[in-house]
């Protein structure tokens, strides 16, 4: 509408002219004042997350219609390892990001106990979360509060993550916090060795949310050569103890191999160049649910890495019908022959990797179901340890 | 197969006619000296860490812009011009570079001009010069472009022959490259301690324990001594194990604030120590007085803690990742091998474990002769590199 009347505007009106130089400055700022009282009433995107938070509360309480709410368990929805882990786990999950206003805390502390819930969860903390507990038990102080924590203690050199951590402990002792999770057993014992309340997750990934994405093949994946052994290096590019030149060396051991890298970096690229590593890539992360597409093309995925507390990638590379190696860094496949197949004790060791890469994908079938028994009986457990730390 | 050591004459001759460059920083230097302290050594000069870097806390070194427009990469020049070039093909005719970083490689570069230019002067009389590189550095610890870029070419000038041969102090990545095609080859990380350091340290250890009054409360020392706060030495789960053992006592290196931080938050009882690891009998005695040492490292080649402790028989646990009972298995000192570093919850059992009366001695005995066995391997793995 606006260019049309420029347009009209421009056809009789000569440039340059004063008129047209102050039709021009009337242009402007009507815009300027439309976008001020525009601004004005649009909502910041913290009040926007909360306010669909509090939808999300209300709409829990209604399903449970007049039951008692056992749980709501907060996350940050960008956030995606920790996203992910807590929709694994738990039934009622309401995504959350920053509560540094206080009048979009009081929104959402008025609707948690409105709806009488006994317990909130916090599934890491964000800004402005501390402050929301703190608030929160002000307000009503027999309701309980705990934290899953999904770091361990190698974390301990952030800065970031080390404030946090201490900030949870001063929570706890302070009251405010009636428990602590943790997604690696480690780290529950230390925490239980030092007397807190702690309990013993472990990420889990749910079976149906892949059945239809191993129906469908994207369309963009690459085609493997005829006897080609592709080896897929995943989630692996960002940090130091991912270790992702071990493993891309090691893939690139075997003979007529080629890896497939997501993301890629330009570190990542000078490297395979430098090395004349056959591979293909993206140097971008891609929607999980394209992701797991794509890796339906290989023979074999790989994640060996140094430290973890419960990655998911590997689990997700099984339900979707491809082996994954694992790094000694986690407790999945403990008690099956499995983790004898996949989990990589020395994960700096190229020829250990590439040779159990080759088991691997020569007991592949035996493998598939030793995962798919071990499954059932994780679900099981997990459950377990969920109601555990739900019930205490 | 490894091609057997020569004559004591031929290695001699090597000896002599050996000039060995390693790169002043970290653990490297430490090694390096003891490892050829019978050979002539040239450091290179590094920048101290009260230089400042772009993310001093995660990168101590300077990036090789910030090098240059320093003093450092002159004086190592000077120093690589006056001692080493021109005493090539008359005095020296190898060059043995240990340690791979931007200083050293420009410092290799130079040699290879050199030699390049002199093997067109000979006109067929040329006398060979080796130029051998002892790397410090593989896949798993390539993730920053400082040690990256640097290893990758040398890699380059392996490949092209100007660089004879690389070696590794990680047996598998030394295969893993032969079977890429590089003249690559093993050498054996080793530290021998003083030995008038060492017979003193272990009388005094023999003694205080048989002296030892047992009792319920008898404290557990337990030795953390890490050279800096890289990612690699997973400093944090190795101070975790203290929390589940409540009689234990914490020596360890204050490196930062940080592991103060830590430990005072969690209340695991600890005392701090201050000291250079280059000052031998100081770190010798600081590995002496306790009851176990740990060396939980994600990755390391060097390994300095157990390789001392073994040469003092202070019982040590190690994570998994080290070559040392590949070279030379020994089913005793093998229990105490951690198969994952960063669980303290599992790992602390071991310590309990060795620390056993029954264990304590046995085990102490063993690493003496376990580390007797492996010098003379050590030995060997030298005198081979600078032989062929």
């Amino acid at each position: 509408m606006v260019a049309k009347i420029k347009n009209i505007v421009k056809k009789f009106v000569k440039k340059d002219t004063l008129i047209y130089v102050f039709l021009r400055k009337a242009f402007t700022a009507m815009r300027i004042v439309k976008n001020k009282i525009k601004s004005k009433f649009k909502k910041d995107l913290e009040t926007e997350v909360a306010e669909k938070a509090v939808k999300e509360i209300r709409e829990i309480r209604e399903k449970n219609k007049g039951e008692e709410i056992p749980y709501i368990v907060f996350y940050h929805p960008e956030w995606l390892g920790v996203a992910n882990s807590t929709k694994g786990l738990f039934k009622n999950y309401v995504g959350l990001m920053s509560t540094n206003q206080k009048q979009n805390r009081k929104k959402i502390i008025d609707a948690i106990i409105e709806s009488e819930v006994k317990q909130i969860i916090c599934s890491q903390l964000v800004d402005g979360w501390i402050e929301l507990i703190q608030e929160l038990k002000g307000k009503k102080p027999s309701i309980k509060i705990k934290v899953l924590w999904h770091a361990n203690n190698y974390e301990t050199m952030s800065d970031f993550t080390w404030g946090l951590n201490k900030k949870v402990i001063e929570l706890y002792n302070a009251k405010l916090v009636d428990g602590l999770a943790f997604v690696k057993k480690t780290m529950a014992e230390f925490y239980k060795a030092k007397g807190y309340n702690a309990y013993y997750l472990l990420n889990n990934v749910k079976s149906e949310q892949f059945e239809n994405l191993k129906k469908s093949k994207h369309s963009k994946n690459v085609k493997k050569e005829e006897g080609e052994i592709r080896v897929g290096i995943y989630n692996s590019h960002s940090r130091e103890l991912k270790n992702v030149f071990t493993q891309i060396f090691a893939s690139s051991l075997l003979e007529n191999s080629s890896v497939d890298i997501v993301p890629s970096s330009d570190d990542i690229e000078e490297y395979v160049k430098k090395m004349g590593i056959k591979h293909t890539s993206i140097n971008k992360f891609i929607d999980v649910n394209e992701l797991m597409q794509r890796i339906q093309e290989n023979d074999i995925n790989i994640y060996p890495t140094f430290t973890e507390c419960s990655p998911m990638f590997p689990m997700e590379s099984f339900e979707m019908g491809v082996p994954c190696l694992i790094g000694n860094n986690n407790d999945y496949f403990l008690g099956s022959k499995l983790r004898e197949y996949v989990c990589v004790n020395r994960e700096d060791d190229p020829i250990l990797i590439k040779n159990m890469i080759l088991n691997v994908l020569e007991n592949k079938e035996e493998i598939m179901k030793l995962y798919r028994e071990w499954k059932k009986d994780f679900n099981k457990d997990i459950e377990k340890l969920v109601h555990q730390f739900i019930n205490g | 197969m490894e091609k057997q050591v020569k004559s004591n004459s031929l290695i001699e001759e090597c000896v002599s006619n050996t000039v060995i460059v390693y790169s002043g920083r970290n653990e490297t230097k430490i090694v390096a000296e003891n490892m050829f302290k019978d050979y002539e050594m040239i450091e290179i000069q590094m920048p101290t860490r009260s230089v400042i870097s772009r993310i001093p806390e995660i990168h101590p070194w300077m990036e090789m812009a910030e090098i240059e427009s320093t003093f450092w990469v002159d004086i190592n020049r000077k120093l690589i011009q006056k001692e080493v070039l021109e005493n090539l093909g008359v005095k020296y005719s190898q060059v043995i570079f240990y340690g791979i970083d931007e200083v050293i490689l420009e410092m290799i570069r130079m040699v290879i001009e050199q030699k390049d230019l002199m093997q067109k002067n000979e006109n067929g009389n040329e006398k060979e010069i080796k130029i051998k590189i002892i790397s410090d550095i593989y896949e798993g610890l390539i993730f920053y472009p400082r040690e990256r870029k640097p290893y990758l070419e040398v890699l380059d000038l392996v490949k092209n022959g100007k660089i004879d041969k690389i070696y590794y102090m990680k047996k598998s990545v030394a295969e893993a490259y032969k079977i890429k095609g590089i003249n690559a080859g093993h050498i054996i990380p080793n530290y021998v301690l003083n030995s008038e350091t060492k017979k003193e340290l272990i009388e005094k250890r023999e003694e205080k324990l048989k002296n030892a009054q047992k009792t319920i409360d008898e404290k557990i020392n337990i030795g953390v001594y890490v050279y800096d706060n890289e990612w690699y030495n997973n400093i944090y789960n190795t101070l975790s194990i203290g929390a589940f053992i409540p009689n234990s006592l914490i020596n360890y290196r204050l490196i930062n604030e940080r592991a103060q931080d830590f430990l005072e938050t969690h209340n695991i009882n600890s005392t701090p120590v201050v000291f250079d690891l280059a000052d031998e009998k100081k770190y010798a005695k600081q590995i002496a007085k306790n009851d176990v040492v740990l060396e939980l490292q994600f990755i390391n080649n060097f390994n300095l803690n157990y390789l001392l402790a073994s040469e003092l028989g202070v019982p040590a646990v190690i994570g998994n990742t080290s070559d040392f009972f590949e070279i030379l298995p020994n089913e005793l000192l093998e229990k105490y091998v951690v198969s994952a570093e960063d669980n303290p919850h599992i790992n602390f059992e071991y310590v309990l474990k060795i620390v056993e009366k029954s264990n304590k001695e046995k085990v102490s005995k063993e690493m003496i002769k376990w580390k007797e066995e492996y010098n003379k391997l050590a030995k060997e793995s030298i005198e081979r590199l600078v032989s062929e």
